[in-house]
């Protein structure tokens, strides 16, 4: 009456302990993929010390280990790409640099992403696809892909016209300590005051004559909100925004 | 005026309680040992459960696409060697999935307060199977001895106190007659005492050479530098689980599309 029992106990065990050297193979696995890696990163570090002192063909013979030993190296694809793009310690090839870009941005690093998208933006035939790319990377926050990514949409650049979404993006890049796009959510947001008060002008012209007692509180409420991603976009060194703040917030 | 009547030891009493000495002495070393090894243990298991979670995924959703990616080519080429390489591919998927996905990925942080720590010297000390007196104390000492070791794994303190408090009521195991048997049965609690201790010794050795315990010393150094050596790991397995989906649906797609 015991055996069955005692069988499953057996076949428990059995499983127990496959599964036991399956975890333990994984452990291995993890253990000889990070010694890679490693390696990988050392002669990374070698790539961007020897680009730091201008020696150029070393820098890219060490990139070259980087990706070989750790072809998930990212970082260390895109600056081939890039060494192959501008030619830098090797010829310029552009098909071998937006091989390396893809590379990169297929395993998801966004500046890779942004890389591909510049490349394929030049010709008319790839455009599209490098529009996919330039949305992979401001999906990912990479905010001068999302700061061109907003620019479409002002100017329907590629993309439907639209208000909103350039807002949206704008800022998502704004909320990333980008400049540039703190400043045109800035312009965005005074335009906005300005055409909502030229209304109330319109309707009745003897407001005009009052100064600033008679804005509305939506009016004022996106004059502030303009003034603070302009003086954001100021103390981070960007003089348009600096002249901009003289000019129309002078505290 | 008093005298007092001291009684002069024989050698064996004498001879017996150094060793008594010796062997309460050995045993808390034990107690620390079992602790040490326990820990190690526990810590090593928690860190499995954490790789395997953040990482040993990852592993296994690469080899389900890398699975895929094979058995499609085999459907596609139609040879043997294709389909061999599709079953050898579904094969490490499946082990891969088993392990990822299995107890060992459940098991969750370890962090022993001082407490736990005291309570588990305690009853080691107590239940010790390597200080039983006879081949059924010994029995019931290495389950108690279980017992222990998973409340601690577990960081189950009541458990522990439970233990200790069933022990503390429970009758002494009875000494045996005369000195001569006493001193015989500690020579030889002191000879099982010293053998675990180097046993202990031996299995803390191998343990730290094991893959996972190398792994763990790297994340553990890493974290020490500010870096989550987990998380690297991961996004670069991760990357490659990309590019395996994309060829999949690549592959797919062509297929479909003849």
């Amino acid at each position: 009456m015991k055996a069955p029992e005692s069988q499953t106990a057996l076949a428990v065990a059995q499983s127990t302990a496959l599964v036991r050297k399956a975890a333990a193979r994984l452990a291995k696995r993890g253990l000889d993929d990070l010694w890679m890696l490693e390696s990988a990163e050392w002669w990374f570090k070698k790539a961007k010390c020897a680009k730091s002192q201008n020696r150029l063909s070393e820098f890219f013979e060490y990139l070259q280990r980087t990706v070989i030993l750790a072809p998930e190296h990212t970082e260390g694809l895109d600056l081939l790409g890039v060494a192959y793009h501008d030619g830098i310690g090797t010829n310029r090839d552009q098909n071998i640099a937006v091989e390396y870009f893809r590379r990169a941005a297929e395993r998801g690093y966004a500046l890779a992403q942004y890389h591909l998208a510049l490349v394929y933006d030049r010709v008319e035939s790839s455009k599209a696809e490098g529009l996919e790319w330039e949305r992979k990377a401001a999906e990912q926050g990479y905010a001068p892909a999302v700061w061109r990514l907003a620019h479409r949409y002002v100017w329907g650049n590629g993309v439907p016209r639209s208000r909103f979404q350039a807002e949206a993006w704008y800022r998502k890049a704004a909320e990333k300590d980008h400049a540039p796009s703190q400043f045109e959510l800035a312009k965005m947001y005074q335009n906005d005051a300005i055409q909502e008060q030229g209304k109330i002008y319109i309707d009745d012209p003897s407001k005009m004559y009052q100064g600033t007692r008679n804005f509305s509180v939506g009016v004022i409420k996106k004059l502030a909100e303009a003034e603070s991603w302009c003086r954001k976009a100021a103390n981070q060194g960007l003089e348009e925004a600096k002249e901009w703040l003289a000019k129309y917030y002078p505290s | 005026m008093k005298t007092e009547l001291v009684r002069q030891l024989t050698p064996e009493e004498e001879e017996l309680a150094v060793k008594r000495e010796e062997l309460a002495r050995l045993e808390a070393q034990l107690a620390d040992q079992e602790l040490l090894l326990a820990s190690l243990k526990a810590e090593l298991a928690a860190f499995e459960g954490l790789y395997l979670r953040r990482v040993g995924v990852l592993y296994a959703e690469l080899d389900e696409w890398n699975a895929l990616l094979a058995e499609l080519r085999a459907e596609q080429a139609g040879t043997p060697e294709a389909k061999a390489e599709a079953d050898e591919a579904r094969t490490q998927a499946e082990e891969a999935y088993s392990a990822a996905h299995g107890e060992a990925a459940n098991v969750q942080p370890f962090t022993p307060s001082p407490d736990l720590k005291k309570l588990y010297r305690e009853a080691a000390k107590l239940v010790h199977p390597d200080t039983a007196t006879d081949e059924k104390d010994r029995a019931r000492r290495e389950r108690l001895m279980k017992e222990v070791n998973a409340a601690y794994a577990a960081g189950d303190e009541d458990a522990l106190r439970r233990i200790l408090a069933d022990l503390e009521t429970s009758p002494d195991t009875v000494q045996g007659s005369g000195v001569g048997a006493d001193l015989v049965r500690v020579l030889r609690q002191l000879r099982q005492v010293r053998s675990r201790i180097a046993a202990i010794e031996l299995e803390v050795t191998s343990l730290s050479e094991a893959d996972l315990a190398k792994l763990k010393a790297k994340a553990d150094q890493a974290a020490t530098e500010g870096r989550d050596l987990l998380a690297e790991m991961a996004s670069s397995v991760q990357g490659r689980v990309n590019v395996a989906r994309q060829q999949v649906e690549k592959k797919s797609d062509s297929g479909t599309d003849k």
